[in-house]
């Protein structure tokens, strides 16, 4: 699904990514931890298109197409989703015109009918439950006096309602409390399927409680030093990030 | 000041000279100030970003022949609905389109051609005091030239449910100048909504120089909105008073739209305890359009409160320029003014100047200010995008929104969905 080789990317001539390689197949969890400051959320923007960032070299293969050529609306398009680590405020767009708005360009893209403002209605809805969200939610301005927790199931409700295919979850457990991090969860274990992939961005090993993955990656300094399964996030809980340090730089 | 500058003027002047004219001795003193000052010039303080000369050297043509409006297929605004209204076409007052007086005659709307009697008193002794306010030379233009315009009289206690509408409409003529005057006289605990309309069929070249002078009674209510939607090529010099008694609440809206030169002088006075006065403004300007609002708001009383935000959309090499004056009286404590002036701007060449000014003269006073320009916001455009939408309708949205502040507050639906078609429309964005 995402085969990405020798990634270099940076901003502002400050190289960042150092060379990643990764290999992403339909219907798995990936999860990459990594102390701060090693590139983590440098990878989710990069991979999601942010125009700030400077490829250096490198492929991204995504669906078999290349990702890199692409605007981020059209990888949006092609299924790739980034569920932002600080959702941005946008006052006076109505979050539910922005959904609608945003599920008929993609609906649009792969040549489907635009669905009708009562349709709409009835599927967010549900999606609605998912995330424990009310539906007054839907007429407030997207993130605008969201609280932290708010924002992330905001980030998930727009997940479920535009059904991606890889979804990127971008340091989604900061700033939460335990309750909200389980309804985020749940709502993300729900939407895990064979057909799609999630790519897990966190600093601690506590959403993996919840977010299970099949592979764990670290990533220090623009490179993943180690994978390996879940145990390895176990492994990293327990010892910190410091033996990763060490044995970088020996 | 060139001599040959103020010629028109007195030429026009002339045709007033009518010895019935009921304002002649208001008109003459304005002559003879406006005389004095002539056009202000780029060494005027507060002309230094806004160039009149093309008004002050224009041909301006003195003739007043009537316009063939009964051809005319007029297109009266949607939200007029059951409102009041008068109509002026080409400068002249437009019965069969006017509707002058509510069933219970508590409003009346009067063409200032029609003025009688004790209203001429009244009409007269505000435009002394007016006329006062210094430093406004197109404040004695339009004295001094005054052609026609409305008196609108709303009686104590009155509710108006739908809004007085004053359009003032051109058709044809190069080269015409209009000064029409409008007086609005609200009695005490009243409530209504006027807007001013200014329109144009056509793209010719017109300078337009309104006054328009408001009083608001005690615990009284007024919704003003300024529609400026003159042609393209024309030059629009508009002044407002607004004087406001105890309690009373004066709401503005104003848009810009049209207009080459479109240069707006507001004086709100708030002189009764508890006053407030909230004024918004939007303005669109593209190609070389400028427009300029100058505010002066007084606080003049205790616990007084104004807040104004105007927004500004910027397109091409457009120039905006926001000056607002904040003027706190030594009498007036526990005054809380707010004051924003927020500029977009779209394209390089688009410049906007932005300029506080207070003058606090009270210890126990509130003043925030504060004036932004900017680019497009990259982090919400880049949200938008990451979601599918694409770069076009992620600006559109964004722009939209931005305007959207100013225009989600209009509280009388009809127009307010009016003003957001406008706005689209404005942008190129018809959907």
């Amino acid at each position: 699904m995402l085969t990405i080789k020798n990634l270099q990317a940076g901003i502002e001539g400050k190289t960042i990514l150092k060379g990643i390689d990764l290999n992403v197949k339909p219907g798995e969890v990936h999860a990459i931890m990594g102390p701060n400051g090693s590139g983590k959320s440098t990878l989710a923007q990069v991979l999601a298109g942010r125009p700030e960032y400077e490829i250096l070299a490198g492929a991204v293969d995504f669906l078999g197409k290349d990702l890199l050529e692409m605007a981020p609306e059209e990888r949006a398009r092609e299924g790739l989703f980034l569920a932002f680590q600080y959702p941005v405020e946008i006052p006076g767009v109505n979050t539910s015109y922005f959904l609608r708005t945003a599920l008929n360009e993609i609906r649009a893209y792969r040549g489907d009918t635009k669905m009708s403002p009562g349709d709409f209605l009835k599927m967010i809805r549900e999606k609605l439950k998912l995330v424990e969200m009310d539906a007054a939610f839907l007429n407030r301005s997207v993130n605008e006096g969201f609280s932290g927790g708010e924002k992330k199931r905001n980030e998930v409700l727009q997940m479920a309602v535009l059904q991606p295919r890889l979804a990127i979850l971008d340091e989604t457990d900061s700033g939460l409390d335990i309750d909200a991090l389980k309804v985020v969860a749940d709502g993300v274990n729900k939407l895990r399927s064979k057909d799609n992939a999630f790519i897990v961005v966190t600093h601690y090993q506590r959403l993996l409680n919840y977010i299970v993955p099949d592979f764990v990656h670290v990533l220090y300094d623009g490179r993943i030093v180690q994978s390996g399964d879940k145990s390895l996030a176990l492994q990293l809980e327990a010892n910190g990030y410091d033996a990763i340090k060490t044995a970088a730089m020996a | 000041m060139e001599p040959s500058q103020t010629s028109w003027v007195e030429e026009r002047s002339l045709l007033r000279r009518d010895p019935a004219n009921p304002f002649l001795d208001v008109q003459k003193r304005a002559l003879e100030q406006f005389q004095r000052s002539g056009f202000p010039g780029a060494r005027d303080e507060r002309w230094r970003f806004t160039d009149v000369s093309g008004i002050a050297n224009g041909n301006w043509s003195t003739a007043t022949e009537r316009a063939a409006t009964s051809a005319l297929d007029l297109q009266l605004p949607s939200w007029r609905g059951e409102g009041l209204c008068i109509v002026f076409v080409d400068g002249l007052f437009q019965p069969q389109w006017s509707r002058l007086h509510s069933e219970d005659g508590a409003v009346e709307l009067t063409p200032f051609s029609q003025l009688q009697g004790d209203l001429i008193d009244v009409i007269s002794r505000r435009m002394k005091e007016t006329g006062q306010i210094e430093d406004q030379p197109f404040l004695n233009l339009n004295t001094a030239l005054m052609d026609e315009g409305v008196v609108i009289r709303i009686a104590d206690g009155v509710q108006l449910a739908a809004p007085v509408t004053m359009l003032y409409y051109h058709t044809a003529g190069l080269d015409k100048t209009y000064h029409p005057r409008n007086v609005i006289i609200m009695g005490a605990e009243a409530q209504a909504a006027v807007i001013e309309y200014y329109h144009a069929a056509s793209g010719e070249h017109y300078f337009r120089n309104p006054v328009t002078d408001i009083h608001v009674g005690d615990e009284s209510r007024l919704r003003h909105y300024v529609l400026q939607r003159e042609s393209d090529s024309a030059q629009h010099v508009s002044f407002t008073r607004s004087t406001q008694g105890r309690n009373s609440l004066y709401t503005r809206f104003a848009i810009d739209s049209g207009a080459a030169l479109a240069r707006h002088d507001l004086v709100v006075e708030l002189q009764g305890e508890g006053g407030e006065a909230v004024l918004d403004g939007l303005y669109m300007p593209q190609g070389r359009q400028h427009v300029d609002h100058h505010t002066t708001v007084r606080h003049l009383q205790p616990r007084t409160f104004s807040r104004q935000l105007y927004k500004g959309v910027l397109n091409d090499a457009a120039h905006a320029v926001f000056n607002g004056r904040i003027h706190v009286a030594r009498e007036a404590q526990k005054t809380d003014a707010i004051q924003y002036n927020r500029n977009l701007l779209l394209s390089d060449d688009a410049v906007a100047d932005t300029q506080p000014q207070l003058e606090i003269f009270a210890d126990d006073v509130r003043c925030t200010h504060g004036g932004t320009i900017g680019q497009l916001y990259e982090d919400g455009l880049f949200y938008l995008r990451a979601r599918g939408i694409g770069e076009e309708t992620a600006r559109h949205i964004m722009v939209h929104a931005f305007a959207g502040e100013v225009t989600d507050r209009i509280q009388d639906a009809a127009l307010r969905d009016q003003v957001n078609r406008w706005v689209l429309e404005r942008l190129g964005w018809e959907e």
